[in-house]
């Protein structure tokens, strides 16, 4: 993986290999960032990309909401193997709970906001992402797979069905609570708090590390300039 | 077994109890004797049931300086140098680890709902709080079951004094961990007939079913325990022969044991006595003495669970014990936090001498120990493999695969001694001709007797000899000659074992048992050395014991043998 290293010159030009790529202004798209395939990437404000990070557009679009991180080593809209989006119909195909709009050919995979990815996740071609979702570390989100507002996949576990809003999904991929129970007002509303305070502390990190990687970007761009 | 092939395992001589009589007069030669032929004439048996209580990994055991023998886990003693919580690494003094129900009594607790470690955050002002806890990986927090914190020290304190839902805890219920330890330590005998029957309702329910004592299960533990009493010491006075004490009987006092003996031997007059018993004493009625209708808790509890919102059995196993969490958990918002159970620092003793085999550092955040004498630093390290032979079997893979052999075709493996002594030591390895058990596999060990090098510097090895010898060359060493070492180093020593596995008849209906198809060899290791450096040794082992052992004449010559099962493979059938 590290042998194909694109090195792109700049973030807000797209080289004419790379897919067109739409970013938001505040977005950082780190230069060690792989991007591929031909369908359109789109990307909102203030939006992390990690280096190593692996964006693809074989299978379709990839539209990336606002304040998000996706962390290094992911791959969203994957597989990378294929060229063909052999794996996308077939899980659009049985997302029958889900979205329900990625009927056609290409499979267009969509992260909405606030939504954090960890190390190492995979978020497979045609997958729905809701706002605010934490994936961590080795996740699978299989494809055609809607996970709602809100949840939380737990490390290492493979999705293969619908998330509900609110759910996190732990153990082996078994065992599913709810963070947020319906009829419970005060509960609600604790949840709700909860919830701004995480992502307040997910806001902070991600502008600490985009300050860093911006820096480290620039850095590396002039000393291959000299 | 769980280990993959080729595994050894030792077997340590405590399991023979006639032996284990004889190694207390250790200084008669006679007596060395006689149990050396008695070791030699009957084979230990793998398969016995027996010996899977007395074989461990070589890693496992330990060694006695003082008795020259290996102990394993049966016997050695343990001591407890210090209780510490595993999460915040302090300690807790002795006299306080029971009053604190041996969990952390700071801020550390555990998630109710997956058990990982939760921490302390704050939902409002960073400083002033509020606080709750919240567990990074379910999102589990305290405000799911109501409980919020003024402070963020002492968190314990607090979630013993709260109950779900953020309301004071009833005043009658002392938190057990602020001094009232009892109901932990009574024995099953003190408890009345009554009482178990008392935590099959869920507390919360009751605060509602009984607005007027909203007593949980620990107040009304002691609510029946003090209205019970009352009532034995008031039908005494009537019955001489059942005193009060009998309440807080003990069953290892030898009186009480008598009387529990009485009662069943007169059968009449016991048979008597509860009739008039049964006279005199009620039972519990009102809800302040303790008692409560079960059915009313069901009723309230009944009605339209969500299924996600009901606990798991290991959830409600989480929560013990009752006076700290609520096993009787229907729904998920009575769970408590839970917290965090205290761990020790032990060390291991010798059980016949005494003398300390392993005693950790006393500094709470250091995983070191300052003794620990391992038995593979005196016994040889053994490892076998397959002779590298055209034909023969491949070295095993780590995928942990089974070694399969064939029946009736002798296979030669390598078993190579590494020797960790400071010393040179003679071994003489023991094994019988065929291995006992319904298959008898054939067994022969090429070069049964020889002696290894010592453990010098290797560095010392490496100038005193030219750099090839010591590993395997193919003209002069790898014979396969009975009586001669297959190869030879500066510390090891390698010999030939081959195996001619028998075959496996079995009828059509016939199963095997469980491993039964394994080849097991037991070879009976015998070492001698000498110790030259005995003066060292002796001092560091006054230093270590505090012990002053002059007149005990020691020779320096040390003799350990011992049993050793190695696992090969299994036979093809
Ligand atoms: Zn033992
Ligand atoms: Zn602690
Ligand atoms: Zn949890
Ligand atoms: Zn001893």
């Amino acid at each position: 993986m590290s042998a194909a290293q694109p090195a792109p010159t700049s973030t807000q030009a797209p080289s004419s290999a790379r897919p067109p790529v739409t970013l938001g202004q505040t977005t950082h798209l780190d230069p060690g960032a792989y991007v591929r395939g031909t369908h359109g990437i789109t990307l909102g404000e203030q939006t992390l990309v990690h280096p190593r990070a692996q964006l693809v557009a074989v299978h379709g679009p990839l539209s990336i909401g606002d304040r998000c991180i996706i962390s290094e080593k992911c791959v969203i809209g994957g597989p990378v193997a294929t060229d063909k989006p052999s794996e996308g119909p077939e899980g659009a195909g049985r997302g029958a709970g889900g979205s329900g709009s990625d009927e056609s050919d290409p499979v267009k995979t969509t992260i909405h906001s606030r939504v954090y990815v960890h190390a190492n996740a995979h978020v497979l071609a045609g997958a729905v992402i809701k706002e605010a979702v934490v994936i961590e570390p080795h996740v699978t989100v299989r494809a055609g797979v809607t996970v709602g507002s809100h949840a939380k996949i737990c490390a290492g576990v493979t999705v293969d069905r619908d998330v509900d809003d609110w759910a996190v999904v732990y153990g082996n991929g078994d065992l599913k609570r709810q963070r947020r129970r319906k009829r419970d007002q005060s509960e609600t509303e604790h949840a709700e708090l909860v919830e701004t305070m995480r992502l307040k502390a997910m806001d902070k990190e991600r502008e600490g590390t985009m300050a860093i990687l911006k820096m480290a970007a620039r850095t590396a761009t002039l000393a291959k300039k000299k | 077994m769980a280990l993959p092939f080729p595994y050894i395992y030792i077997s340590c001589p405590c399991s023979d109890a006639s032996r284990r009589a004889l190694t207390s007069k250790r200084s008669s030669r006679d007596v060395d004797i006689d149990r050396a032929m008695q070791d030699d004439e009957d084979t230990f048996d793998p398969r016995h049931p027996r010996s899977a209580f007395s074989l461990f990994p070589p890693e496992h055991l330990l060694y006695c300086e003082e008795c020259h023998e290996i102990k394993c886990p049966r016997c050695v003693t343990e001591e407890i140098n210090a209780t510490y919580c595993p999460d915040c690494l302090f300690e807790s003094p002795k006299v306080m680890v029971r009053g604190e129900l041996n969990r952390c009594p700071r801020n550390c607790f555990h998630c109710p709902i997956c058990t990982s470690q939760m921490i302390t955050t704050s939902i409002g002002d960073p400083k002033s709080g509020p606080f709750v806890l919240n567990c990074n990986y379910c999102m589990w927090n305290t405000l799911d079951v109501g409980i919020k914190f003024d402070k963020a020290i002492g968190i314990r304190g607090q979630v013993d004094e709260m109950a779900n839902g953020g309301k004071q805890r009833p005043a009658t219920l002392k938190s057990p961990y602020s001094g009232q330890a009892e109901p932990a330590r009574k024995s099953s005998l003190s408890q009345t007939p009554l009482s178990p029957g008392h935590q099959d309702e869920a507390p919360d329910a009751m605060d509602r079913s009984v607005p007027g004592a909203p007593l949980d299960a620990t107040a009304r533990f002691n609510a029946l325990r003090a209205f019970y009493k009352e009532q034995i010491t008031d039908s005494s006075a009537t019955d001489a022969s059942f005193p009060t004490s009998a309440l807080d009987m003990a069953y290892s006092s030898p009186s009480s044991l008598q009387r529990i003996m009485n009662i069943y031997t007169n059968r009449d007059s016991s048979a008597k006595r509860s009739r008039q018993k049964l006279t005199i004493m009620r039972e519990a009625r009102t809800s302040s003495e303790g008692f409560i209708l079960t059915t009313e808790s069901t009723k309230v509890s009944s009605p339209s669970i969500d299924y996600d919102e009901t606990t798991t059995a290991s959830q409600r196993a989480f929560q013990h014990p009752s006076f700290i969490g609520n096993p009787d958990a229907v729904k998920v918002s009575e769970l408590r936090p839970m917290p965090t159970l205290m761990r020790t620092k032990r060390s291991k003793r010798c059980a016949t001498c005494k003398h300390i085999l392993t005693r950790p550092d006393l500094k709470i955040s250091s995983a070191r120990y300052r003794i620990k004498l391992i038995a593979l630093n005196y016994i040889p390290f053994v490892t076998i493999k397959p002779l590298p032979v055209p034909g023969g079997l491949l070295a095993p893979v780590p995928d942990g695969a089974d070694v399969v052999l064939a029946p009736g075709k002798p296979v030669q493996f390598i078993m190579t001694l590494r020797n960790p002594l400071f010393d040179d030591a003679s071994v003489s390895l023991g094994c019988p001709s065929v291995t006992p058990g319904r298959h008898g596999h054939r067994v022969t060990i090429l070069c049964p007797q020889f002696r290894i090098g010592k453990n010098s510097d290797a560095w010392d090895d490496a100038l005193n000899n030219p750099p090839d010898r010591g590993t395997l060359n193919p003209a002069a060493g790898g014979e396969q000659i009975a009586g001669k070492l297959y190869d030879q180093g500066r510390n090891w020593a390698s010999v030939v074992l081959e195996i001619v596995p028998a075959s496996i008849v079995r009828q059509q209906s016939a199963e095997l048992d469980e491993d039964e198809d394994v080849i097991e060899i037991p070879i009976r290791v015998r070492l001698e050395w000498t110790v030259t450096d005995l003066d060292a040794g002796l001092e560091r082992r006054k230093r270590d014991k505090g012990l002053d052992d002059g007149e005990d004449v020691d020779d320096g010559k040390r003799e350990l043998s011992y049993w050793m099962v190695v696992g090969i493979g299994r036979v093809a059938c």
